[in-house]
């Protein structure tokens, strides 16, 4: 049995709680401790009611618990990410810090394709990046310099779009972008983003395009196939519901994949799967490094 | 009746993109914009279907880059002015740079009516950099209901200092009393510039068109013969003619306009571009019926072939699944479902 260490939430917004309420059920920590600035907010009122630990001291309260702590998930923003790690930055040298924010700071970190040594600031990326990198890391693997141009299209409901991501669809694009050329050593890379504001939501939904040089041989695709099985089987341990599926298109250089993604309902609601995969996987990470 | 000069801004080199899957090469850019500029257009706009960065796999690719198109454009139109259309999601700060450099004067920065506020970050880049800033309400019909959200957008806009709003009637839906209560309410309420972008599913572009003009609007966006995404858009000839019956002023040569629209299917058949009238054919009335975007019909059209679908249905399965405009990538899927189920 491994030793349970303890964790730190800061933020106090859907997320933060959402990844409390996953904390606890994965039953590999000690303590939860969750801090914002502002005991009125309504996440606030929401966490006093529920009894979790939480406290409105901010960055005061953090210094005061951080040696218990090994592991620090930041659900802020990204501007205030930026002010919280340069506090931090220098107390964290044996423990994990863990960006859910948009903010760049950190190494880009896919929990499905990471096998290296994990450092100890990390960025989950985008919900982009993080639902399509295994695919497209898997699918370069296979086809190798064959594949020419890859292009990542995802729908998510306008509700589970926050002022963060319409503010920043730029920075959106880029991150996704850079991280997947960095992680999955692809490229040439377009990534597009569509908000759909259907009542009821929409889940969140990804296509991607493979397109290769020539046609595409059969023993590739029967080797995609079973990655794609593969790749379901693992993510689902940590989000139940990923679905990804693979189709030929009628072009023969061209396969498409899609990724549905439906949150497991936690406190964010099951559409936003595109939230869900990034306190999901800030969960597992953390799941993995005990492990090691 | 008081009423400002009306501007007529040409769309057939981008939304006309739409009806022959983005093909509209250098030469008929060219060719284009040397004609047009004959009629006294006042502007241009030019590229793909969906406006800047979006040739993808997804949408359909152009045969041009964007750049290519812009510099083309730049090059042979001396006092017409030429504006884009840019949608954040697909377009980046980046590509706005580069059409500053191309020599761009007018930056329509559109975006699903519902998500006017993905717009903040590129109307901030194009005020930092002192370029024409419009705003362009795609998909309208999402905002217009009982509790008037189209002025709520409108409001986000003039108070990020956007001074000309484009209403898009994307899906080709919208009769002349909705047009007539949205644009009056707007003028009522704001003091900006505004314009109309119309399709012609259920016939009603040209009306339309006047209709908000009366009420307040003074730009009319229309192409060449109505040439566009879907049953095509406002027909400029039609509209021009009418306008002088109705004794608007438009300045627009109409002898050389005429000239434009005779020679237009010729400019793309030497091209090797397929041409085809607009025209609003029964899927068409069914997509707009389902308030379904304009662009997505060249899709359906490809997909409902290859699957063997009766196109009506295919819309009508679209339009369940309540796509929106960018969502191209999902046809497919719907599409292959709909097979699959037969």
């Amino acid at each position: 049995m491994p030793i349970l260490h303890s964790a730190i939430i800061i933020g106090t917004g859907k997320i933060g709680i959402d990844l409390y309420i996953k904390c606890k059920k994965s039953k590999i920590f000690n303590k939860i401790y969750i801090f914002n600035k502002n005991k009125n907010s309504l996440g606030a009122k929401f966490c006093i009611k529920k009894k979790f630990l939480y406290s409105p001291m901010g960055i005061t309260g953090i210094n005061d618990r951080l040696k218990e702590c090994k592991f620090i998930f930041d659900a802020t923003s990204a501007e205030a990410n930026i002010g919280i790690l340069k506090e931090l930055k220098n107390k964290i040298d044996n423990k994990y810090f863990i960006n859910l924010t948009p903010s760049k700071n950190g190494k880009f970190i896919v929990p499905y394709t990471h096998d290296k040594k994990i450092p100890n600031i990390i960025n989950l990326i985008t919900c982009g990046g993080q639902t399509s990198t295994p695919v497209i890391t898997e699918f370069k693997k296979i086809l190798g310099n064959k594949l020419k141009y890859v292009e990542l299209v995802s729908s998510i409901s306008s509700k589970s779009a926050g002022k963060a991501t319409r503010d920043n669809i730029d920075e959106y694009i880029q991150t996704t972008e850079m991280a997947i050329q960095k992680l999955a050593n692809v490229k040439n890379i377009k990534v597009i983003i569509n908000l759909n504001p259907s009542e009821p939501p929409v889940n969140m939904m990804n296509s991607l395009f493979f397109e290769t040089k020539n046609k595409i041989i059969l023993s590739d695709l029967k080797k995609m196939q079973k990655a794609i099985n593969l790749i379901n089987k693992k993510i689902k341990s940590y989000i139940p519901q990923y679905n990804a599926k693979i189709f030929k298109s009628l072009e023969t250089n061209i396969i498409r994949v899609t990724i549905r993604v439906i949150g497991q309902g936690d406190y964010l609601p099951k559409y936003a799967g595109n939230l869900d995969i990034i306190t999901s996987s800030a969960v597992y990470l953390a799941k993995i490094i005990n492990e090691k | 009746m008081k009423n400002n000069k009306l501007i007529i801004s040409d769309v057939t080199l981008r939304d006309g993109n739409h009806a022959v899957s983005h093909s509209l090469n250098v030469e008929v850019i060219k060719k284009y914009c040397l004609e047009a500029e004959k009629t006294n257009i006042k502007i241009i706009e030019v590229g793909h279907g969906n406006g800047l960065g979006a040739s993808s796999l997804s949408i359909g690719r152009s045969v041009i880059k964007d750049e290519l198109a812009l510099k083309t454009a730049r090059k042979h139109l001396k006092k017409t002015k030429l504006s884009i259309h840019s949608i954040p999601g697909f377009s980046r700060i980046d590509n706005l740079k580069m059409a500053i450099d191309c020599g761009v004067d007018i930056f329509r920065l559109g975006t699903n009516s519902t998500e006017v506020d993905t717009l903040y970050r590129q109307i901030e880049f194009c005020k930092k950099n002192k370029v024409e800033v419009w705003g362009v309400l795609m998909m309208a019909h999402l905002v217009y209901n009982k509790e008037k959200d189209y002025l709520k957008q409108v409001k986000f806009l003039v108070d990020q200092g956007v001074k000309t709003i484009i209403i898009m009637d994307s899906a080709g839906v919208f009769l002349p009393p909705d047009i007539i209560e949205i644009f009056s309410n707007i003028k009522k309420k704001f003091n900006v510039q505004l314009g109309f972008h119309g399709h012609n599913n259920f016939g009603c572009a040209i009306w339309n068109s006047i209709a908000a003009y009366k009420s307040g609007a003074n730009i009319i966006d229309a192409s060449i013969k109505g040439f566009g995404a879907g049953a095509g858009n406002t027909q400029i000839d039609i509209l021009i003619t009418i306008l002088e019956k109705l004794n608007i002023k438009t300045n627009i040569d109409i002898n050389n306009l005429y000239s434009l629209a005779k020679n237009f299917p010729s400019l793309l058949k030497k091209n090797k571009i397929h041409y085809k009238n607009a025209f609003s054919e029964p899927k068409n009335i069914m997509s707009a019926n389902f308030g379904l975007f304009s662009g997505f019909a060249s899709k359906v059209d490809y997909y409902s072939k290859k699957f063997k679908l009766n196109d009506i249905e295919a819309f009508k399965s679209i339009g369940e699944k309540k796509l929106v405009a960018g969502q191209e990538d999902l046809i497919f899927n719907i599409l292959l479902n709909l097979r699959n189920k037969k």
